[in-house]
């Protein structure tokens, strides 16, 4: 999938998107409920990102988001691997992802799809 | 089974000594595993719940250890480590990872015969498999336990041990944590692992295809895994609504909180009434004297005073122990955390310092579910501010003597207000603790949602019954040390050299805490405090309730514990040398203050104490809350003042 599509998949459904946030767009922090994203960047630092893939979240892992918390709370995830995470907004704006399966439910549907 | 070698060096009869005449060590079997992956499980099914806490210095979490004997006869330390997800990843070594690459560091470089037994969920095979790389590089004996063999047989879903030993060159066992068979097993394999050297590594495996490859799966997903993942999923559909779940979780938290606050009573009540008996047996044995109230006044009150926090202890470890083991603690978690970083902190610290309101005892102890060692010590530093219980009398002595022309809506506003006033204290405690004494890099907020399960009781009684005596035997001890201090302090007369009361005052004015509250009212005069406060405020650093008693025994009035009128008219009366009113509502609201903020309880001392296993955490709570409620409450008195106030 060409970066673009994948830029516009993950920013297009953010509300009240400002340019500043289009630019970070592709990160974890943008993915929606439903959507299935593969992980291509952990911008952390070395010690932080090593303990990411300790936990489970290593680069080519692939996520389904379960839901986000509303006011900015934490993402629920589930990895391919079978772990089920609960991650920060902050810090899953350091994550970039590649959209994998863009299986969106449809506006309005609830915020949960297994 | 043969002996292994390194029993056998020490068992043969005759051998000669080595050079180092000390009795060989113990082999030492760490249990190690990321977190839920079954391991208190299988530490309570190897050991039969006989354990007892490890002495490792400079570790703040506590490693229980227990002493097992393999079938060949060798006798071993079992040591459950913390959950964790690296040995190699350390951010900070007071983290779990780092507290357990320390324990193998120590244990390597004793060169005791070591084995790492790894416990890893068969259902997340490929996340364990991470750390168990990891573990062969270090060159230990590893040992790997797959738990979880009867969901995966469940799920039509077969484990391959032996290509999965191959490619790790390392023994596998896959078990059924809860099943009592799985002991046998799990030691046999330990015996034959201790008696075989480190293997060499093989580490040119990829965790992920490793656990695909080796994990048999039915084709798609098995009805049984769909009906698990189903239930998960519409679980947690209701569970962390956005609506729903938090009101499901404040309810949840009141149900808890009301079992803490209301049905340990009757429990505390038992223990109060036993040692009021014994008490009155003491006193009709010994007769009246100054040595029976030591050990009545003393000594048992202050074993009351334990006694009393043991059902809140047990409950609310108990709960605790079902929540986490439940899965759910990571949900509520979820639902607060947004609210919980207004304070730097996360979801974790919610329980605590929810518990904190009802006392910050067994506070303290649940904030061993933050995983993360500064955010956790922050929560045990910012606890004490919550308003507990045992505020509420001396706020209603306060209420009942300055504001008693005032309605109960007034006086119920003053209440929240107060409540409010703690919570606002944490706020601001927590946000500068974060940036100055706990500062530093915490661990990446993630937060692992584990599966949906049923609690295993035998685990679950058996950590409440376990945090109830390391509680009496911890903080019990330091408790009583200072109930006698205390009574030292409020009984026994000072030398007549500094007496400054007259010859026929109560005893109480004669003692060395009324010596000391001369001493101090200089400098507590600016707050409006006499020293008739002062030593109120020294009596109640036993417990904030005693407070009320002890002004009783000050102002000569009996039974001020259960009718505070006539203290409460003795107090408005009270005159200072001058004939002037000694108090008025300007004290009352630098003394409101101060008990806000001051952390007047030594059985909270002792608890952290117990729980950062250093003093000097203890004495920085001290320090800390002491000087902001001094502070506080002189910005109150002042400002009162220029309000005139009276």
């Amino acid at each position: 999938m060409a970066n673009s599509t994948v830029l516009s998949a993950l920013a297009a459904p953010v509300p009240s998107s400002s340019p500043a946030r289009l630019a970070t767009s592709a990160t974890l922090a943008a993915a929606l409920p439903g959507q299935r994203v593969r992980i291509t960047q952990i911008a952390q630092d070395e010690d932080l990102a090593a303990w990411l893939r300790a936990v489970g979240m290593h680069e080519e892992t692939e996520m389904t988001v379960l839901r986000r918390a509303p006011f900015d709370g934490p993402i629920h995830l589930r990895t391919s691997d079978g772990g089920e995470f609960a991650i920060h907004r902050d810090l899953a704006r350091c994550i970039q992802v590649a959209l994998v399966d863009a299986r969106t439910p449809p506006r309005g549907s609830g915020e949960h799809s297994a | 089974m043969s002996l292994s070698p390194a029993a056998a060096e020490v068992r043969r009869p005759g051998a000669p000594l080595p050079e180092r005449a000390e009795p060989a060590a113990p082999a030492v079997v760490a249990l190690l595993g990321r977190p839920n992956s079954g391991k208190s499980s299988l530490f309570n099914t190897l050991t039969g719940g006989e354990a007892k806490v490890g002495n490792f210095p400079g570790v703040t979490v506590d490693i229980l250890e227990a002493e097992i004997t393999l079938p060949d006869g060798t006798a071993a330390m079992v040591a459950d480590l913390p959950g964790l997800y690296s040995i190699d990843a350390v951010i900070d070594p007071a983290t779990d990872e780092g507290i357990a690459r320390g324990f193998l560091d120590r244990t390597q470089a004793a060169s005791k015969p070591l084995v790492v037994a790894q416990v890893i969920d068969g259902t997340q095979l490929a996340l364990g498999l991470r750390l168990t790389r990891e573990l062969l590089a270090r060159q230990v004996r590893l040992l790997v336990v797959v738990t979880q063999k009867d969901v995966l047989e469940g799920e039509a879903r077969t484990l391959d041990r032996e290509a999965l030993e191959a490619a790790i060159g390392a023994p596998v066992v896959a078990v059924n944590g809860r099943d009592p068979a799985s002991r046998g097993i799990i030691l046999g394999a330990l015996a034959s692992t201790l008696a075989r050297p480190a293997p060499t590594a093989k580490l040119d495996w990829n965790p992920a295809l490793l656990a695909r490859r080796v994990l048999a799966d039915a084709p798609g997903l098995s009805p049984e895994a769909a009906r698990r993942r189903t239930f998960t999923a519409r679980a947690d559909g209701i569970l962390l609504h956005s609506l729903v779940g938090p009101f499901l979780f404040l309810a949840l938290m009141a149900v808890v909180f009301a079992a803490v606050f209301l049905v340990a009573d009757p429990v505390t009540a038992f223990f109060d009434s036993s040692i009021g008996k014994l008490r009155g047996a003491l006193e009709h044995v010994l007769g009246a004297s100054l040595f029976t109230s030591f050990l009545t006044d003393g000594i048992l009150a202050g074993a009351g005073t334990v006694l009393a926090y043991v059902p809140q202890i047990a409950i609310l470890s108990l709960a605790m122990e079902v929540l986490d083991a439940s899965g759910y603690l990571a949900r509520g978690a979820f639902l607060v955390d947004r609210l919980l970083r207004l304070l730097g902190l996360s979801g974790r610290s919610f329980l605590p310092l929810l518990m904190g309101h009802a006392c910050a005892i067994p506070a303290i102890a649940a904030t061993r579910i933050i995983r993360d060692p500064r955010e956790r010590l922050t929560t045990i530093l910012v606890v004490p501010l919550m308003t507990c219980s045992a505020r509420l009398p001396t706020y209603a002595l306060i209420l009942a003597t300055f504001f008693a022309g005032h309605g109960v809506w007034f006086k119920a506003a003053v209440f929240v207000g107060l409540y409010f006033s703690g919570i606002l204290a944490g706020l601001v405690a927590s946000l500068v603790l974060r940036r100055t004494a706990t500062k530093g890099r915490s661990l990446p907020l993630i937060l692992e949602m584990p599966s949906y399960r049923t609690p295993e009781w035998r685990v679950v009684l058996r950590k409440g019954w376990q945090s109830a005596v390391r509680f009496v035997r911890d903080v019990g001890r330091m408790i009583v040390l200072v109930a006698a201090v205390l009574w030292v302090l409020l009984k026994v007369p000072a030398p007549a050299s500094v007496q400054t009361a007259a010859a026929d005052a109560p005893a109480i004015e004669h003692s060395i805490a009324a010596n000391i509250g001369h001493r101090l009212e200089p400098i507590t005069r600016p707050l409006g405090f006499d020293w008739r406060m002062d030593v109120g405020l020294i009596g109640s650093f036993g417990a904030r309730e005693v407070m009320v008693g002890t002004m009783g025994v000050i102002f000569g009035i009996e039974g001020a514990n259960d009718d505070a009128a006539p203290l409460s008219e003795k107090i408005r009366d009270a005159k200072s040398p001058g004939g002037a009113p000694a108090y008025s509502v300007r004290t009352a609201l630098a003394l409101l203050a101060f008990f806000v903020i001051a952390c007047q309880c030594m059985s909270t001392v002792a608890a952290i104490r117990r729980e950062t296993k250093s003093w000097r955490w203890p004495i920085f709570v001290m320090v800390y809350t002491y000087a902001a409620a001094y502070v506080v409450a002189l910005f109150c008195y002042q400002i009162a003042g220029w309000l005139h106030l009276s």
